[in-house]
């Protein structure tokens, strides 16, 4: 069995996938492929990954907490860096020299690409754990999301002035998207029943969308398994049709919205054959998708050209990412990764680790 | 029945005792307390805090939170403030749920003691300040904000959670008014030091000369009223204090 790519990132040409602690590149118009080891000694696995607007430069983030900086074209390590913690989200700056990341501790830093300046900068911080960070186009908002529930506006780059707060969602948030060829307006979502369409400048709500409902209808039209909660997986998003697309973990399905009149609304709804783990739009308006990988996956990645109805390119351009590694099956629950966002869940999970270690301190003592 | 209601209402006119409300001085901030907090500003009922001032459900509530008092402990200050700043609303809020009991029933027994208004306009909340603070207040609303005798967290990895941080000060100036005072005080040289170096460098606060305080009624209460400040002077312990003025950003 094959292991599955976690995540797929898209800019200027280049598609990036992401398995484990490797990274395969294809530039799309030049049909050049490069594959890059993040950490070829322990394998530790990749958390987050960013291109800059050129594509010539890709951040990668790992659990064993380094932030490696490489050159696309020539598949050279250009700098690393150790961060405090782990990484959540990684945001470039217009002209690529630096970067953004959000951490699990609840901070920002800042970190500039080149090898000398080893110098991180501190910028902001919330008392919770940061799941995502945009940077508005005009670099005068930085916009960080937590699993309290919040989204902050913080001026850029004096970081020191909150701007505001956009406050509604109930639950945590997992992904925010700028809405294309829009200025002010941004989606949010994550274990709510809603998505959240925000004028993140003014902070107030422009839009709530029921994904309960839509999934729950959905789930009924086309006989899928029921799931217990919605976790928003990723937003992706398509400036030449004004798209914007959603999907879910343990949930076959991407919902595809188009922004017009000020609003979005479903265009179209498609059924996947697999489990998503990831999703990013190519600047020809198909959307990649990465499969989770059971006994009836037959690729790791498809590629969805047409949405209604469903076509699927297979060309040429997937060879290059057929192959990862072998494994003999993968654990559904270590690639699901959003629901542990969940208060409840994530609680459990940890006192259940804190009772393991008491025991085990408590046997050491005794010893 | 008749008889339950009036020990009730002795037991509210009595003042509760400290010695049954003790709870250790640590709280994990980063642990989620089963706190209850609104999702915006606007959607807080504070009839159940003021209720001279808020009616549940009424849109005719214009009254806004001025002062807090940021782990308000046993009260002492609210206590102390009341009187002296009757038209101005004070909140403490306090992550020990225990010492919360305490200061509600300590509130409860003044506002039954005395039949005018004095002690309406002070109230305390269970809350994690450190987290939830924009879900009570809109930007620029409160005047004063107080941090006394905070927990110290010596180790350096503890250092986030001082209540006094860069991060967090960013937050504190979204709350502050242009002109809102912010104090600190505590025994703690090291941590005095360390609280002034934050706030100094921080651009939205600008630090007021000492000797332009000795007018300010706040100082006095914090030195001599809240119960850190005197067991320090019994202890005969040092007192550190800083206020620091929230002054606007050209850019903002």
């Amino acid at each position: 069995m094959k292991v599955p790519y976690h995540l797929i990132r898209y800019s200027n040409d280049c598609i990036a996938a992401v398995y484990n602690n490797k990274i395969k590149i294809k530039n799309l118009s030049t049909k050049e492929t490069i594959e890059l080891n993040q950490d070829e000694t322990n394998k530790t696995s990749i958390r987050s990954i960013a291109f800059n607007n050129d594509a010539s430069i890709l951040a990668v983030a790992s659990d064993d907490k380094k932030l490696k900086f490489w050159d696309v074209k020539t598949g050279k390590c250009l700098s690393i860096k150790n961060t405090p913690k782990k990484v959540n989200s990684i945001v470039f700056e217009n002209h690529g020299k630096k970067i953004l990341i959000a951490d699990g501790f609840g901070d920002v830093y800042s970190y500039s690409v080149d090898e000398e300046d080893e110098e991180k900068e501190s910028l902001l911080g919330h008392v919770s754990m940061l799941t995502d960070i945009l940077l508005s186009k005009d670099e005068k908002y930085v916009i960080t999301s937590d699993r309290d529930e919040k989204i902050r506006v913080t001026r850029y780059p004096k970081t020191y002035i909150i701007h505001n707060f956009c406050l509604g969602h109930k639950e945590y948030i997992s992904k925010m998207q700028f809405i294309p060829n829009n200025n002010n307006l941004l989606l949010s979502g994550g274990g709510d029943d809603y998505l959240f369409l925000w004028d993140y400048i003014n902070a107030t709500i422009v839009q709530t969308i029921n994904i309960k409902e839509l999934i729950n209808e959905t789930i009924t039209k086309n006989n899928l398994t029921l799931i217990d909660s919605y976790n928003v997986k990723e937003i992706t998003t398509y400036s030449k049709e004004n798209l914007v697309a959603v999907c879910f973990e343990r949930l076959p399905v991407i919902f595809i919205f188009e922004f017009i009149e000020n609003k979005l609304s479903l265009k179209y709804t498609v059924i996947t054959e697999n489990l998503i783990l990831d999703i990013a739009f190519d600047n020809q308006g198909r959307i990649w998708i990465t499969n989770f990988v059971d006994e009836n996956t037959k690729e790791t990645i498809t590629i969805l050209s047409k949405f209604s109805p469903v076509e699927y390119d297979t060309k040429e351009e997937l060879i290059f990412f057929k192959n990862t590694e072998e494994c003999e099956k993968n654990d559904i629950n270590k690639y699901m990764t959003v629901e542990n966002l969940r208060k409840e869940v994530l609680d459990a999970k940890k006192a259940q680790q804190e009772l393991q270690e008491d025991i085990i301190t408590k046997k050491q003592k005794i010893e | 029945m008749e008889d339950s209601e009036q020990t009730n209402k002795e037991d509210i006119l009595k003042l509760p005792r400290k010695r049954f409300f003790r709870q250790r001085a640590h709280a994990n901030p980063f642990s989620d307390h089963d706190l209850i907090y609104p999702l915006k500003p606007e959607e807080m009922d504070w009839s159940p805090f003021y209720p001279k001032y808020f009616s549940k459900n009424s849109k005719d509530n214009t009254k806004k939170i001025d002062f807090i008092d940021v782990g308000c402990g046993y009260g002492g200050l609210l206590v102390a403030l009341a009187p002296l700043f009757p038209d101005k609303l004070i909140l403490g809020m306090e992550i020990r749920s225990k010492v919360e009991d305490y200061v509600k029933q300590r509130i409860d027994a003044l506002r039954a003691q005395n039949k005018d208004d004095l002690y309406q306009n002070i109230s305390v909340m269970r809350m994690n300040a450190m987290k939830f603070l924009p879900n009570f207040f809109e930007h620029g609303q409160l005047s004063k904000m107080f941090f006394l005798f905070p927990d110290p967290h010596f180790k350096r990895k503890k250092h986030k959670n001082r209540i006094i941080s860069p991060n967090l000060l960013a937050e504190y100036a979204y709350l502050l008014k242009i002109g809102g005072l912010l104090y600190t005080a505590t025994d703690v040289r090291e941590l005095h030091e360390w609280m002034v170096e934050k706030c100094d460098n921080h651009p939205l606060f600008e630090r007021i000369p000492d000797e332009e305080l000795n007018d300010d009624p706040c100082i006095r209460c914090i030195l001599h009223e809240t119960e850190e400040g005197k067991k320090v002077a019994r202890n005969k312990g040092d007192k550190h204090f800083a206020v620091y003025r929230r002054i606007q950003d050209p850019d903002e």
